[in-house]
Order: C-alpha cells, then sequence, then structure tokens
C-alpha cells in the first residue's frame, strides 16, 4: 500500500513539475523573440528609420516612413468600414434578430473568421484590384476590414449579452423605446461592465462555447492591434529587401491581404 | 442628458412621433449589416468559384488528386500542396497539444492568480507576433539548427525509417511544422486555461477528499470535465495552423512534390498562392491558384462544421455544462 500511495506521488511530483516546464517553454518563446529583435534590430532604429524612403540595395541609411505609412493607411481604411458594420451586425445579433436567421449569420461570422488572410487576399485581388486596374492602400484596407467584421459583431454581440436582463427591462418600463434602450442603457453598460468585471462573467463560464470563444477573441484583439499588414510582407515579395532590415520592422505584419492587395 | 430624458418620458410629445419610427429605423440598419455579413461570406465563396472556373472544367476532381504541377505545360494538380498543408498542421497539433495542455494545466491549476494572469498575457502577446516575424527567426535560427544539430542526432538513432531519410536542407515539413507549433501555442493554451479554470471549485475538493492526489484530480476529474473547450482550443489552433502562410512560406522549402521524409521540403496550399500568385501567367495557372484557395476554404469549412458538430454533441449530452 505504502509502495502504491509513493507510486502515485512521484507520479503527482513528475506530471505537476512536467506542466510547470511547459508553461515555462512556452513564455520563453516570447522572450527569446522579443530578445532576437532587440539585439538585431535595435542598432539600426534611429529617426531616419521612420521618417526616411528606403534606400536602393546597397545604399547605406534610408528608412520605412513608405511601410510605416502604409500600415496606418491600411488599418485605418480597415477600422473605417469594418468596425461600424460588425458593431451593427453586433447588436443585430444580440438584440433584435430572430432565432434560426441569428444562427445562420453566427455561423457565417465565425466561418469568415476562420477563413485563411490569403483567400481573403484572393477576394480582394478578384473583386477589387482587377477592376481597379492596380494595387492600391484601398484595396488591403477593404481586405482587412473583411477579417475585421466578423470578429468585432462576435464581441459585441457577447458584450451586449452579458448586460443584466433587469437594466433593459428597467429602460423599457420607463418608456424608452428599444433603440433609445439600446443606445443610452445597453451599449454604455457593456463597456463600462466589461472593463470592471472581466474576471467575472457568471453566464459565460457555464457555456462550454463561450468559454472557448472569449479568450480566442482576447488574442484576435491584441493581433489587430498590433498588426499592421504591410510594412514587411511587402517589401519582401516585391523588392527583396535585405531580412535583416524587415526583421526591424518588428511591428510590421501578417501579411497575406496586404501582399495581394496593397502592393503598391 | 436632457434629450434622453425626454425621450423616455411618458408623455414627451416629440417621443412619441418618434418612437415607432425610430425602432424601425434601428431593426432595418442593424439588419443590413448583419445581412452584409451574410452575404459577404458568399461572395467570398462566389468569387473564388468564378475565378477558378477555367481550372475547375480542365482539370475536374482530378484537380485534387494528381501530383503533378507544372505551369510550362498548363498542368496542375493540388495532390502535394494539400499533403504538405496537412502534414505540418498535424505535426504541428501533435507537438502543440501536449506541451500546450500541460501549459494550461499550470496555468489554472499551481499557479497563483496574479501569476497565471501575468504569463497568459505574455502567453497571449505570442499571438499577436506577426507571422513574418516568425518565419525570420525560423530562416536564422531553427533551420541552421535543424540543418547541423537536430537533423544528423535524429537520423543517427532513427534514421533507417523513410521519415527520417534523405538529406537534411534545414527547411521542410518538421521545420515549419515547428514554428506552426510555436505560433498555436497561445490558442491552445489561453482557451485551454479558460476552460479549465471554469470548472467548479467542487469537483476538485470532492477529488481530493476522496483520496485523490493533485494531479489525479486534476488529470481524471478537471480535465475530462473541460475536455469540451480544450477540443475547441484544438480546433481553433489547428484551423490556425492550416491557414497559416508566411512563416511557413519562408521555412517549407517550396517543392511541390510529396515526400515521406520529414526533413524534406515540401509546400502548402497557403504558401504556394502566396508565392506564385502575383508571378502568374496565364489563365489556367491563375484560376489553378484560385482554386486552391477554394479548397483551403473548404477545409476551413469542414474544420468549422466539424467543431460546431462537436459542440452541439456534448452539450447535447450535458457533459461541459454544470
Amino acid at each position: 500500500m505504502t509502495g502504491r500511495n509513493k507510486y502515485r506521488n512521484a507520479v503527482n511530483n513528475v506530471m505537476l513539475t512536467l506542466s510547470g516546464i511547459c508553461a515555462a517553454v512556452t513564455v520563453s518563446m516570447l522572450f527569446v523573440i522579443l530578445a532576437y529583435l532587440v539585439y538585431n534590430g535595435f542598432s539600426s532604429l534611429n529617426l531616419d528609420f521612420f521618417t526616411q524612403l528606403p534606400k536602393p540595395t546597397g545604399q547605406v541609411g534610408g528608412g520605412m516612413a513608405n511601410a510605416i505609412l502604409g500600415s496606418a493607411q491600411v488599418v485605418l481604411i480597415a477600422s473605417c468600414f469594418g468596425l461600424p458594420i460588425g458593431f451593427f451586425a453586433g447588436i443585430y445579433l444580440a438584440e433584435f434578430g430572430g432565432k434560426k436567421f441569428c444562427m445562420l449569420v453566427r455561423y457565417m461570422a465565425d466561418l469568415l473568421n476562420g477563413v485563411p488572410s490569403i483567400v481573403i487576399g484572393i477576394f480582394a485581388w478578384t473583386v477589387l484590384v482587377v477592376p481597379m486596374h492596380h494595387f492600391s492602400a484601398l484595396a488591403g484596407g477593404m481586405a482587412l476590414s473583411l477579417m475585421l467584421i466578423p470578429i468585432t459583431a462576435r464581441s459585441t454581440e457577447q458584450f451586449l449579452l452579458e448586460v443584466p436582463r433587469s437594466m433593459r427591462e428597467g429602460a423599457l418600463a420607463l418608456g424608452a423605446t428599444k433603440w433609445k434602450t439600446i443606445a443610452t442603457v445597453i451599449v454604455p453598460a457593456a463597456r463600462h461592465h466589461d472593463r470592471h468585471d472581466s474576471g467575472r462573467r457568471p453566464h459565460l463560464r457555464r457555456d462550454g462555447a463561450a468559454a472557448v470563444y472569449r479568450p480566442q477573441q482576447r488574442i484576435l484583439e491584441h493581433r489587430i492591434f498590433l498588426a499592421d499588414r504591410n510594412a514587411a510582407g511587402d517589401d519582401f515579395h516585391s523588392r527583396r529587401c535585405s531580412l535583416r532590415r524587415l526583421a526591424q520592422a518588428g511591428l510590421g505584419g501578417g501579411t497575406c491581404p496586404a501582399d495581394d492587395g496593397a502592393r503598391r | 442628458m436632457a434629450t434622453s430624458s425626454a425621450a423616455i418620458g411618458p408623455a414627451g410629445k416629440s417621443a412619441s412621433r418618434r418612437q415607432p419610427f425610430g425602432d424601425e429605423v434601428a431593426y432595418a440598419v442593424t439588419w443590413f449589416f448583419a445581412t452584409l455579413i451574410l452575404g459577404l461570406t458568399l461572395w467570398v465563396v462566389f468569387e473564388l468559384w468564378t475565378h477558378s472556373s477555367e481550372s475547375i472544367s480542365k482539370f475536374g476532381f482530378h484537380f485534387l488528386t494528381t501530383k503533378l504541377w507544372n505551369p510550362v505545360t498548363d498542368e496542375f494538380g493540388a495532390l502535394p500542396f494539400i499533403y504538405g498543408t496537412v502534414l505540418t498542421s498535424v505535426l504541428a497539433l501533435l507537438i502543440s497539444v501536449p506541451v500546450g495542455v500541460g501549459a494550461a494545466i499550470y496555468l489554472s491549476e499551481l499557479a497563483p492568480t496574479k501569476l497565471s494572469n501575468a504569463l497568459t498575457f505574455l502567453v497571449e502577446l505570442l499571438a499577436a507576433v506577426p507571422s513574418v516575424i516568425y518565419g525570420l527567426m525560423a530562416i536564422f535560427t531553427l533551420v541552421p539548427l535543424m540543418r547541423d544539430y537536430i537533423g544528423p542526432a535524429v537520423q543517427a538513432v532513427a534514421g533507417k525509417l523513410p521519415f527520417f531519410a534523405g538529406h537534411v536542407y534545414g527547411v521542410g515539413y518538421l521545420t515549419a511544422a515547428l514554428i506552426l507549433a510555436i505560433m498555436i501555442f497561445p490558442y491552445i493554451i489561453s482557451v485551454s486555461r479558460e476552460a479549465l479554470m471554469s470548472v467548479p471549485r467542487d469537483q476538485r475538493e470532492a477529488a481530493l477528499a476522496l483520496g485523490a492526489t493533485k494531479w489525479e484530480s486534476t488529470w481524471q476529474v478537471v480535465v475530462p470535465y473541460a475536455r469540451l473547450g480544450i477540443l475547441g482550443s484544438v480546433f481553433l489552433a489547428l484551423a490556425r495552423a492550416i491557414g497559416e502562410t508566411m512563416a511557413v512560406t519562408l521555412v517549407i522549402g517550396n517543392d511541390p512534390a510529396i515526400h515521406a521524409s520529414l526533413f524534406a521540403p515540401g509546400y502548402t496550399i497557403a504558401a504556394v498562392i502566396a508565392n506564385e500568385f502575383t508571378e502568374a501567367t496565364g489563365k489556367v495557372y491563375l484560376s489553378s491558384l484560385i482554386e486552391l484557395g477554394l479548397v483551403l476554404f473548404a477545409l476551413t469549412m469542414i474544420l468549422n462544421a466539424a467543431a460546431q458538430l462537436l459542440i452541439v454533441l456534448t452539450t447535447g449530452k450535458g457533459t461541459a455544462r454544470g
């Protein structure tokens, strides 16, 4: 009996240590990447990098100003189209929708969310680049907005559903119309609620699908704010500029829609 | 504030005039945008379909089973790319799932809350690193490491097996799978951790009270309880791995052929589109590449449907609901 208990204790210790090692390994990856970028790229990071255009291959100096500006443009265009569309669609899903139609829209949004960015790039190419006869920031921005829409819609829906029922009923009982309730009570409350109560979401905790959905969306939010999808990839393909310089553009992007859509 | 209380007030004239109309407009506007999502998704499929019509009509279903990829003679088959995509994704999952779930167990069961939150934030930042950075890092670090150390070491032990035979170039299926595994860590860890943390406390306490060790309570009670969430994370990670483009393009070797050896260079669907799309000459070539995009879309759709089905089946049986 003691032998068995010893064995069980040993298994316990080994496995728990292993799980700690797993965590250490995965977290250290981030530091390896950061250290690598800083070590290799920091020395050539100066004002010129942000304000100068790239020099021809072989010349010393120059910067990535065009790529940085292009990234900003693309993200701006994407936000202008993607965020409102996703936001209103999210309101529909949470507040107005019928059951079947909503399920269909949700499924499509999740599908669109899962579509690889390279496929979105092809779509933007056939719909925007070919008719306009040239690559453009507009095409790149639209491609990116297509990726923003489903994420925004589903997050908005989740946030709104977290607002307690009593608040809706309170507003409706005071005589507010439905859209007034949404605009002045539910949406502000959802904003507020999320900031202050991010640790405890009772109804989400119980629902498996939501437990899957929630962190995914958080991850994607990181990705959207940090991804600018132009800087690195564009140059890599069209100009084959030095790999070192691309690594320096550490802020620069997951490349695909930009690669097919926004090459200029 | 004044306007909103006027609108909410029971007897305001302007309010009663506006009210019914406002609701209709709000409904119409939000309905329009919701339908837009539906329409856009269908539009993507439609565009892919119409633009790949030439390749579809020329090759038919043979497109999916042909190994040949020859732009000179205009003969195209998708098999090497499908093989590469599936192989690298599955390998990445094999590496990433045990390590990721292990890390998630540590973060949810062992680490103090503050440490756990901090580490999870760091892991999630891993998802924000642009994929081209992963690719570059892999070119400069992983590829030489694979070529000079890992490859020869593995071949010294198991070089007779077809999976490890052949010359080690550094680039290839295994390198791509390794970089993919690192890229999908955050999805697996973050989602699994959330699922593990949502297991009610009394489940753990009951197991411990019955005399289970910490590990036994975790592995036999908590993990099975959270299996829906963990499976969800695997599907999510698989979807990401299949669609990943830039990092894989840089390290897979870009060879449109099928090799049994994991050290051999290969190709994936996303990589071939990224490499050849803007250089495609000829209509059949281009439409073949677009059809590859369609295949990728179909793969995503199947995965998505499988994940949905899984959730419906599992929740239908009531396992993951408390």
